[in-house]
């Protein structure tokens, strides 16, 4: 199969006649066929599954809880995952989002989440924890009272000794035990009507939690994280 | 019309790397395995969603997303996640939906439970559990096809809710296209049956079952525009949204990092070649409010990325007055240049106002490919 890692430009599949690439009675080339129908599906079907998730405008100075006293070792438990929005904590949500292999390839994307961030106080350490859930219920909106503390579920990192923005990235490897058949019958509208398709999906939730080892609501002693994005890549 | 039920559910496509050859007739299951992979590229696909975060508002305030249905999709998913500071908190949520001249109600049949104005009543987080683990979730369905056939003046809608809470906040509200599950092989994005093009069937430019399906589907997939950006803040002057006064361009207050603007890290997705100056196309648009002065200002919005020609320039906002409106569109481009070593590029804003006097309010963002 062809494979020229880029979109090659063709004439719209609707064309007809002489300026038509394909149509009735005109020779078809193998070598135009593999270029314009398998190199391009093969490019769009490794390009269309990374797609963006989600984006938040973050927290100026927001960020001032944690149970951590480290510069380093950020893990879940770093966090005050139970707080509510404006408690010291910038606990995001990223929702139950669906995924399928890259390519003609068995693997999954990698989940990935990139922010920018500072502490009002250079001798305190901010920490950033990404947790994936596998989603397994239909509804998949359950997330679990405790959350995974195994290392291939989460990723953290810290940040501290300066107060000046810097650039923030966390990354999990989606695998198979990291997502789940997650059964979708969309019911739309009101009353739901029920649905002529329905079916499976690989799902999985992803959540963001911050901390600030400061641990007090002072100015000066506070954290932000600014413009979260998630994406697939 | 023939329509087949479609499932990838998770498995990879085969794609026969060594078997076509270049001068040698098209053979065997190879137009299948296009059609396989055509499908996955599209039907797995829909690219659409929007989302904000920690809405809470004891006297109604209306949050409006920028929405444009991809092609293919058909069930836009809605999830609204709500938790109360105390007991007896509760939410409520009510969803219009308009192209700008058709507004179809939150009474309409097509807006599904729990974004109709009903009261629901939620619950604190309990000790030592996550904020979400005994949080309401409202979650819903909109068949966006069915609704294209109503508003049909414009294909760039606007999704409000109005959200009241009581004691309580909506810690995400999300809409998220799904993915398809039939194929409709006369729907102008609905995939292509693969059994259309088994061995030793004749090879045929059928708008339905040969090449020319084939190849329209593929096109398809390559049209479905990626959202990079797409949230909202509350339609209140009196909240911390982000706005300017300023007469030159700057970072918007409450949406600066420092001196600077924010900025949010996207993966453009790739489809020309890629070169040492290669970019994609964007368009964005923002729903602003422009109100006080003498009423004759106009505003101006900067979308920043790391593109040649940035920023791209969004001019003569008109004055609104107490009212909002939606920018046009305006097309934009993210840099995807063969030297990055990560391929990604970043998305800000500045803005400024013609004379001094009025404030600029953004309470909506929406920026979206533009692949032709």
């Amino acid at each position: 199969m062809a494979d020229l890692g880029y979109y090659v430009r063709h004439p719209a599949s609707s064309t007809t006649g002489a300026a038509s690439w394909f149509d009735d009675d005109r020779p078809l080339g193998a070598g135009r066929f593999q270029i314009i129908y398998g190199s391009n599906a093969l490019h769009l079907l490794r390009e269309n599954p990374l797609r963006t998730l989600g984006a938040h405008p973050g927290s100026l100075n927001g960020i001032w809880r944690t149970t951590a006293t480290g510069t380093t070792g950020a893990t879940p438990s770093s966090v005050q995952w139970g707080r509510a929005p404006g408690d010291g904590v910038l606990l995001v949500d990223w929702g139950v989002h669906h995924v399928t292999r890259v390519g003609d390839t068995a693997s999954w994307p990698r989940l990935r989440c990139d922010f920018r961030w500072a502490p009002e106080d250079g001798g305190d350490t901010l920490g950033a924890v990404l947790v994936v859930v596998p989603v397994s219920s239909w509804a998949g909106s359950t997330v679990p009272i405790v959350l995974p503390t195994s290392s291939e579920y989460y990723d953290a990192t810290t940040y501290t000794g300066s107060t000046s923005y810097a650039d923030a990235s966390l990354t999990v490897a989606l695998t198979d035990t990291l997502l789940a058949p997650m059964h979708t019958a969309p019911a739309a509208g009101y009353p739901p009507v029920e649905p002529d398709e329905q079916g499976e999906r690989f799902a999985f939730r992803a959540l963001l939690g911050f901390y600030n080892t400061s641990d007090q609501n002072a100015v000066g002693r506070r954290g932000s994280a600014l413009g979260l994005s998630l994406f697939l890549e | 019309m023939t329509t087949v039920p479609y499932g990838r559910i998770g498995g990879a496509i085969t794609l026969e790397h060594e078997a076509p050859r270049v001068a040698r007739t098209v053979r065997g299951a190879h137009s299948m395995n296009i059609a396989d992979a055509a499908n996955a590229a599209l039907l797995d696909g829909p690219a659409g969603h929007f989302e904000a975060h920690d809405l809470a508002s004891a006297s109604a305030a209306t949050w409006s997303f920028s929405y444009v249905r991809s092609a293919q999709a058909r069930f836009l998913e809605l999830r609204a996640v709500c938790t109360g500071t105390t007991s007896g908190a509760t939410v409520r949520v009510k969803l219009t939906v308009t192209d700008g001249t058709t507004t179809i109600s939150h009474t309409d049949a097509l807006i599904p439970s729990g974004f109709r104005d009903e009261v629901s009543t939620v619950v604190p987080a309990i000790a030592g559990a996550t904020v979400w683990s005994h949080a309401t979730e409202l979650r819903g369905v909109i068949d966006v096809e069915l609704m294209a056939a109503t508003l049909s003046a414009s294909t760039s809608w606007t999704m409000s809710f109005e959200v009241t809470t009581a004691s309580a906040y909506v810690l995400s509200l999300r809409g998220v296209e799904l993915p398809r599950w039939r194929i409709d092989d006369t729907a102008t994005a609905g995939g292509v049956l693969p059994g259309s093009y088994l061995p030793r069937r004749a090879i045929t430019d059928g708008a339905q079952d040969g090449l020319q399906r084939l190849l329209a589907t593929i096109e398809a997939a390559r049209t479905t525009q990626r959202t990079y950006l797409a949230t909202a803040w509350p339609r209140d002057v009196s909240a911390a949204i982000p706005q300017t006064t300023g007469t030159s361009y700057a970072a918007l207050t409450n949406l600066a990092e420092g001196a600077t603007y924010r900025s949010w890290i996207v993966r453009p997705r790739v489809i020309a070649r890629r070169t040492s100056t290669s970019e994609e196309d964007v368009r964005f648009r923002v729903l602003y409010r422009l109100s006080g002065g003498a009423g004759t200002e106009t505003a101006s919005v900067q979308m920043h990325s790391n593109a040649a020609a940035s920023p791209f320039v969004l001019t003569g906002l008109a004055h609104t007055g107490t009212s909002w409106a939606w920018s046009g569109w305006k097309d934009a481009k993210l840099f995807t240049g063969s030297g990055l070593t990560d391929l990604v590029d970043s998305i800000g804003f500045k803005a400024l106002v013609s004379a001094a006097g009025p404030t600029l309010y953004i309470a909506s963002i929406h920026v979206r490919e533009s692949t032709s």
